[in-house]
């Protein structure tokens, strides 16, 4: 690198990371945000199992009968095997029971009625009564209700079973209440994997609408970076200055880009260190699939394609956004300006999380294939899909994009344009200086 | 070679839009001397020393600094200068000594004795090593004065080098200039709204008014042809707006 590129890239460095925040902003946050994501989530995960593990329910029983035994107390016995603490209470009425559960802090309340086994030996419906105290609206507020909804289905089955034995006497409990049972199996790439799709799908989500969202950032981020730091020269007269000084005028932009893509790779390999750790806490899930046992595991060819789609990204926002730049003369006209490139940024992003681009109608599909940020949106789809034939096209078609949009940042920047080009919206044109 | 450091000849400047900021400057600055320009706001004094730094590029006319065409040998003339913007800043987050360093890092010869150099003339003393963001404004522009002045430019350009300043540090950049460009042996071109600071610094003094020199001799010559006290009552006399 010859040497007055190399003293720019260094000065660009020191300013970059003595400014605490933009080394926060670029390094710190995507490095810690992954993992504090995907411990916040396991955290809560654990603690919503936890908390329906130890599930104290309180019991209003009108049917009991003291040393007999009868429906509710076969009841009683399946809501205990369903991992469900009971407490029974005795109570005037439903509303003192109520009353009971929210002065002893038991959030929900079954009331057996005294009539429950007569309905049931008599081959009528019997109801059961369940009561949930609501106070902060949460889901897991809703557990209990569910819990013991799922404690009395378990008991509808096992008396239909019962009863259904008396028929077949040789089949099993299982048999006879599930007489055909579903097995799903996911085709991928044609192999039959033993999954689910639907869990396969889940977790396949999990991870890849969480990408868009940080690719999205960064660019945005980097291309602030890259916006600012020119703003910033023609802001404090520093550029003036730059542009007197005896080397050619593309040194002073290449070390600007060089000096903003170094930081905007750190930053990536930030993003990818705490996205690897965000990926592992969903793999031991429950509800999810180990994507790799099931041939869905990124190789290297897809991070390689990646990380260049990625790079291009990168190169593109930040010539865009220095091209931007040049035609503000202070960094908060830079910041607004900068705005116009957030439309392509955050348009694929957000639409491609929402929906494959596959299935999206042609005239859209044609849009997003002509933003150059698409790509590496596809591409960490792509990791998983081994789909790569239309990432590489992408990355040919971002070269091109990225070298026009250079050309003409470097054309700026080697004429007066740079100093005296202004976007005037509609105004009458003043005198630019004396 | 020619005396003239500078030579510009009929200069003319239009910008986009069609403002005409210079309608023919015609002047020359001989080796060794600082000149002043002078004018009211809008004569194009600043647009003058942007073309004369490379940094305008000329509508029509011809300027050569030590001989080199500033719209065709940019790079050449680059190397010859050193220019001084009004309010020029420097990069905050650096300081004094490394901001030297950096600017140092673009010129040949002995770069450790450029900085040295920078730091004497800027005489910061310890809080040369302090960010820049920390220096007041008066520091600021000692350590500019001293980045315009460590290479030894041929020509030194220098637009409003002590605006803004109270009376010591005006005092100080005003004294170091002079120091500097006469120890050098260098040319000088100063804008400036100061007139004292004009008679105090200047050899010859050009008057601009809407894009034109009107008028050009030294202070002494100016006052007698307009028997004037002082720069300013020239000044007034020439452009007659008093």
């Amino acid at each position: 690198m010859p040497n007055h590129l190399w003293n720019i890239v260094v000065k660009e460095l020191r300013e970059i990371f003595r400014d605490p925040k933009l080394v926060i902003g670029m390094i710190i946050v995507p490095l810690l945000i992954f993992p504090l994501m995907g411990g916040a989530i396991r955290a809560g995960i654990d603690a919503e199992e936890n908390h329906l593990a130890r599930m104290e329910i309180a019991i209003m029983d009108i049917d009991r009968t003291e040393g007999g035994y009868n429906m509710s107390t076969l009841l009683n016995y399946v809501m205990v095997q369903s991992n469900l603490t009971l407490q029974g209470i005795d109570a005037q009425d439903t509303a003192s029971a109520v009353d009971w559960c929210m002065e002893n802090g038991f959030e929900t309340l079954v009331v057996v009625p005294g009539n429950f086994s007569e309905e049931i030996e008599s081959g009528h419906s019997a109801s059961v009564e369940i009561y949930q105290v609501l106070t902060h609206y949460g889901i897991s507020e809703a557990a209990g209700a569910q819990r013991v909804a799922s404690a009395v289905s378990a008991f509808d089955n096992l008396l239909t079973a019962q009863r259904l034995q008396m028929s077949y006497s040789n089949s099993s409990y299982d048999a006879l209440l599930t007489p055909a049972v579903v097995h799903s199996s996911s085709v991928i790439r044609g192999n039959i994997e033993d999954a689910d799709p639907q869990i396969v799908v889940t977790t396949m989500l999990t991870t890849t609408t969480t990408m868009p969202i940080v690719i999205m950032l960064l660019i945005i981020m980097a291309g602030q970076l890259a916006a600012t730091s020119v703003a910033m020269e023609k802001e404090q007269k520093t550029l003036e200055v730059l542009l007197t000084l005896p080397i050619r005028r593309i040194n002073i932009l290449l070390g600007k880009l060089a000096g903003v893509v170094v930081v905007s790779l750190i930053a990536t390999l930030s993003y990818v260190a705490g996205f690897g750790y965000y990926m592992s806490s969903f793999t031991t899930g429950a509800g999810s699939v180990d994507l790799a046992a099931i041939g869905l595991a990124p190789d290297m060819a897809g991070y390689a394609l990646m990380i260049v789609s990625l790079f291009l990204s990168f190169i593109a926002a930040l010539s865009l956004a220095v091209l931007l730049a040049a035609y503000t003369q202070d960094v908060r006209s830079a910041q607004s300006l900068l705005s116009i490139l957030y439309v392509p940024v955050m348009m694929p992003a957000v639409v491609l999380m929402i929906s494959p681009i596959e299935v999206l109608p042609g005239a859209l599909q044609g849009v997003l294939y002509a933003v150059p940020f698409t790509y590496p949106i596809l591409a960490a789809k792509a990791l998983y899909t081994h789909q790569y034939g239309l990432i590489a096209f992408g990355i040919i078609y971002q070269v091109v994009f990225t070298a026009a949009v250079l050309y003409l940042a470097t054309r700026m920047f080697s004429t007066e344009k740079v100093l005296t080009a202004k976007l005037s919206f509609g105004k009458r044109k003043k005198k630019p200086m004396d | 070679m020619s005396p003239d450091a500078v030579v510009v000849q009929g200069l003319v400047k239009i910008y986009d839009g069609g403002v005409r900021a210079l309608e023919g400057i015609d002047m020359t600055v001989h080796q060794g001397e600082i000149f002043g320009l002078i004018g009211p706001n809008g004569a194009g004094k600043s647009t003058t020393i942007r073309i004369l730094s490379t940094l305008l590029k000329p509508t029509e006319g011809k300027v050569t600094i030590m001989g080199h065409d500033v719209s065709t040998d940019e790079i050449a003339v680059r190397g010859l200068i050193s220019y001084l913007p009004e309010d020029a800043g420097a990069y905050e987050n650096l300081s004094g000594k490394e901001y030297l360093q950096f600017m140092a890092g673009f010129y040949g010869g002995d770069r450790n004795g450029m900085v040295e150099r920078g730091m004497r003339i800027a005489d910061l003393g310890v809080r040369i090593d302090s960010r820049i963001k920390e220096y007041s404004k008066g520091m600021k522009r000692r350590l500019q004065i001293g980045r315009a002045l460590m290479t030894s430019p041929r020509v030194a350009i220098l637009d409003e080098p002590t605006a803004g300043l109270d009376v010591m540090h005006g005092y100080y950049v005003r004294h170091e200039i002079k120091r500097a460009i006469k120890e050098d042996g260098s040319t000088a071109i100063i804008s400036s709204h100061n007139l004292l600071e004009v008679e105090f610094l200047c050899d010859r003094v050009g008057l601009i008014d809407k894009g034109r020199i009107i008028e050009v001799g030294t202070p002494a010559e100016l006052k007698e042809r307009h028997s004037a006290l002082n720069l300013e009552e020239v000044f007034l006399g020439v452009v007659g707006r008093a």
